[in-house]
């Protein structure tokens, strides 16, 4: 629906089409790598999907979403997705030995519902952010959003490299402590991108704002901060 | 399936989790996430294609044939053969001994004026009371916003911690072009603490608040269907099947009164525990009410927290004393003892959900809360801390049954008097909103502004207001924050069943 109406032509494909060839995923200009449950989330969440997608050889689906990437076409994973493109090790992007950063159980235990502010990252390389000059207002929905990373290096190279994209923060700038962030990530971490800004991740759900009426205060006559630009953003860049 | 036509089954053909199952064991199996289709030959390979493209298994069990009669093989063996009539029709029907007593008072409650604790330390223990504090715990833990459907949230206000009435849902691949994005208001009733006292009564009052919650924000009341789920005590003695009848009376009654079908429902009976003294006691008689109702328009739902300073607040509806199994009572209120029955039933109360619905369509309606557990007091206070505003309100204005002119403050208050509502207008729209509401009882009671809910009494000749309470203070009782002056009287408590 966001795609829709974003401008995009878009089509729900499921991975047995890709990987029986019913498909193939170089016909598509953009990849959105959805939210949900995957494999009832076994062995963490997206662990097993993030299997699909990176397994490597000729005409595999690795290889094709390998190629997607390297070819600058935009892929934006939301929730699950998000999980799934880190643990397939798409995100941050290349890294040598083991993965630089992870999404694990939230700080408070327990799966959370609520309603967060973006803030984006002007000086971050993602096309899905580009010219966003104010926040996004989204639900996140998880039980496994606390970006945590290997070390503290791994962080100072993600923030000098400005790949932390969107953070968890405050409608009034105030520092975003829990429940502002939700799930307890390292420096309030909400999306990564790649260093070439064309693969975005992200824990909430901006396609959940994408009509007026969605946001939390509408009755209250609040509007704006909508999650669509995203998809904007992407589908211009296809 | 198969009742009025015969089917044949071999049970060799389902597919099993794990060998060595029975026959009558894959027959009679509960395994969850399966599914009988009927599909006509010709589409079966198209379906099997679709399945087979999603790693779903599916498997050809047998067939419907118009022989009367159901057929189980395995293997080629049979294992069950017996007439559909025998098996739908063939159970003999059970007689069963019901009764129903009103229950016995066996402390007399006081005929003369009764004297309670002060009216602020009340509603902030009411505020606090299990049934009516915030369930923002609970609630954050499940996804309410599941593919973005969610066009009245369950936790509403300026900081998401007001309690809705109910939500609101938009299935998104429903919108058509040029036409309002509908939606589904999902609500329901409870009023376990009636039981005791009528469960006639109960069911009625259950149904009311259902239907109260879906119309509350925006729900056609002419298109709501509503299911019932009864937990009760062992239906085999006569007492507590003598309950379920009345309640199941109730039931009937109350949804030809409000048009409304009942669609489905479930049960769970039995629920008995043996107290310190051996005996065998039934939970109380406890029937949720379940309603779905149709919104035409989602951009015109309706939110139960305060808008604006300087708008007005309405009652609609009005008010008996009928505090008998309230919330007053159980955070130690006492009654006096004419005011002791259970809300009764509301005469027209479909007519008085069809004006509202009216309004709310027409945008009159900037709030609506319905009054349910803690009556007007309670709703009152919800909506103050929802929308972080005070109200400066007069209850002497509140309509009350001619009746009953003479009730004291807390009476009034906190009767939990049946198809209720608390709503918000701008002031220009006064006139238009009392000539929506035509004959409905309704009157002006506040003014929403400052910080703390100031609630004047009854009596026109007394200065001090019967209670002053900071929003911040509401929001503390209700989030469990505060520490309450007024504790539930334990006599009111039911030992809860461990089983």
């Amino acid at each position: 629906m966001a795609c829709d109406l974003a401008g995009g032509d878009p089509e729900i494909v499921h991975l047995n089409q890709l990987r029986s060839g019913e498909r193939n995923l170089l016909d598509y200009h953009m990849l959105v790598v959805p939210g949900g449950f995957s494999y009832g989330d076994d062995l963490g969440a997206g662990v097993l999907w993030a299997v699909d997608l990176g397994q490597r050889g000729e005409a595999t689906l690795g290889d094709a979403l390998a190629r997607f990437v390297q070819e600058g076409r935009p892929v934006l994973g939301i929730c699950n997705g998000f999980q799934t493109l880190v643990k397939a090790g798409l995100l941050p992007g290349d890294h040598d030995g083991p993965r630089p950063v992870t999404l694990t159980h939230n700080a408070s235990g327990h799966f959370e519902c609520r309603w967060v502010y973006l803030e984006p990252n002007p000086n971050s390389p993602s096309l899905f952010t580009k010219g966003l000059t104010s926040g996004i207002l989204c639900p996140v929905a998880h039980g496994e959003g606390r970006l945590l990373a290997r070390d503290k290096a791994t962080l100072d190279r993600l923030e000098a490299d400005n790949l932390i994209t969107l953070t968890y923060s405050t409608l009034d700038s105030s520092l975003a402590t829990y429940p502002a962030n939700p799930n307890g990530s390292a420096l309030n971490i909400a999306g990564l991108s790649n260093a070439a800004g064309n693969v975005l991740g992200l824990m909430p759900h901006p396609e959940n704002h994408i009509f007026p009426w969605q946001h939390p205060r509408a009755h209250r006559g609040e509007t704006g901060l909508m999650g669509l630009r995203l998809f904007e953003n992407g589908v211009r860049a296809c | 399936m198969g009742e009025e036509l015969g089917a044949t089954v071999e049970l060799q053909n389902v597919d099993l989790k794990y060998p060595g199952l029975r026959p009558w064991e894959i027959w009679l199996s509960e395994a969850q996430e399966r599914m009988v289709l009927a599909v006509p030959p010709e589409n079966l390979e198209r379906l099997q294609a679709i399945c087979a493209g999603q790693d779903v298994t599916a498997t050809v069990l047998g067939t419907f044939e118009p022989s009367g009669r159901l057929q189980v093989y395995y293997g080629g063996q049979p294992v069950g053969n017996l007439t559909m009539d025998f098996l739908h029709n063939g159970l003999p029907r059970r007689h069963l001994q019901a009764q129903w007593r009103p229950p016995v008072e066996t402390d007399h409650a006081p005929d003369e004026p009764v004297s309670n604790p002060p009216a602020a330390d009340m509603l902030l223990a009411l505020l606090a009371h299990p049934d009516i504090r915030s369930k923002e715990d609970v609630i954050r833990h499940y996804d309410h916003e599941v593919q973005g459907g969610g066009a009245a949230k369950p936790l509403v206000g300026s900081a998401a911690n007001g309690p809705g009435d109910a939500a609101v849902i938009a299935p998104l691949d429903t919108q058509e072009p040029d036409h309002p994005q509908a939606g589904v208001a999902v609500s329901n009733g409870l009023c376990p603490w009636y039981s005791d006292i009528d469960p006639y009564r109960m069911a009625w009052a259950a149904v009311d608040e259902a239907m109260r919650n879906a119309v509350a924000v925006g729900a056609d009341p002419d298109r709501v269907a509503i299911l019932d789920n009864f937990c009760w005590g062992n239906p085999n003695l006569p007492d507590r099947l003598g309950s379920l009848v009345r309640s199941a009376q109730g039931c009937h009654d109350a949804a030809l009164a409000y048009e409304t079908p009942f669609v489905s429902g479930k049960d769970s009976l039995n629920n008995e525990y043996t107290d310190e003294h051996g005996r065998k006691q039934a939970i109380p008689g406890t029937l949720l009410i379940s309603a779905m109702g149709y919104v035409p328009d989602v951009t015109r739902t309706v939110t139960m927290d305060l808008k604006q300073a300087g708008n007005f607040v309405y009652v609609v509806g009005d008010t008996r004393p009928e505090l008998g199994g309230s919330h007053f009572s159980l955070v130690g209120g006492k009654i006096r003892s004419q005011h002791q029955a259970a809300p009764g039933p509301v005469s027209n109360a479909l007519g008085r959900l069809r004006v509202l619905h009216q309004a709310i369509r027409s945008g009159l309606v900037r709030a609506c809360h319905d009054c349910s557990e803690g009556g007007i007091g309670v709703a009152l206070a919800e909506m103050c801390l929802a929308g972080d505003l005070g109200m400066e309100v007069q209850m002497r204005s509140v309509p009350v049954d001619p009746y009953y002119a003479y009730a004291a403050d807390e009476a009034v208050l906190y009767s939990e008097s049946l198809t209720r509502f608390l709503i918000e207008i701008r002031p220009e729209d006064a006139d238009a909103l009392s000539a929506a509401l035509g004959d409905v009882p309704h009157a002006c009671i506040g003014v929403v502004g400052g910080t703390s809910l100031r609630i004047h009494p009854r009596l026109p000749d007394t200065a001090d207001p019967l209670l002053d309470l900071s929003v911040s203070a509401l929001r503390q009782a209700f989030t469990g924050q505060a520490q309450v002056a007024v504790q539930p009287a334990p006599s009111l408590i039911h030992a809860v069943p461990t089983t």
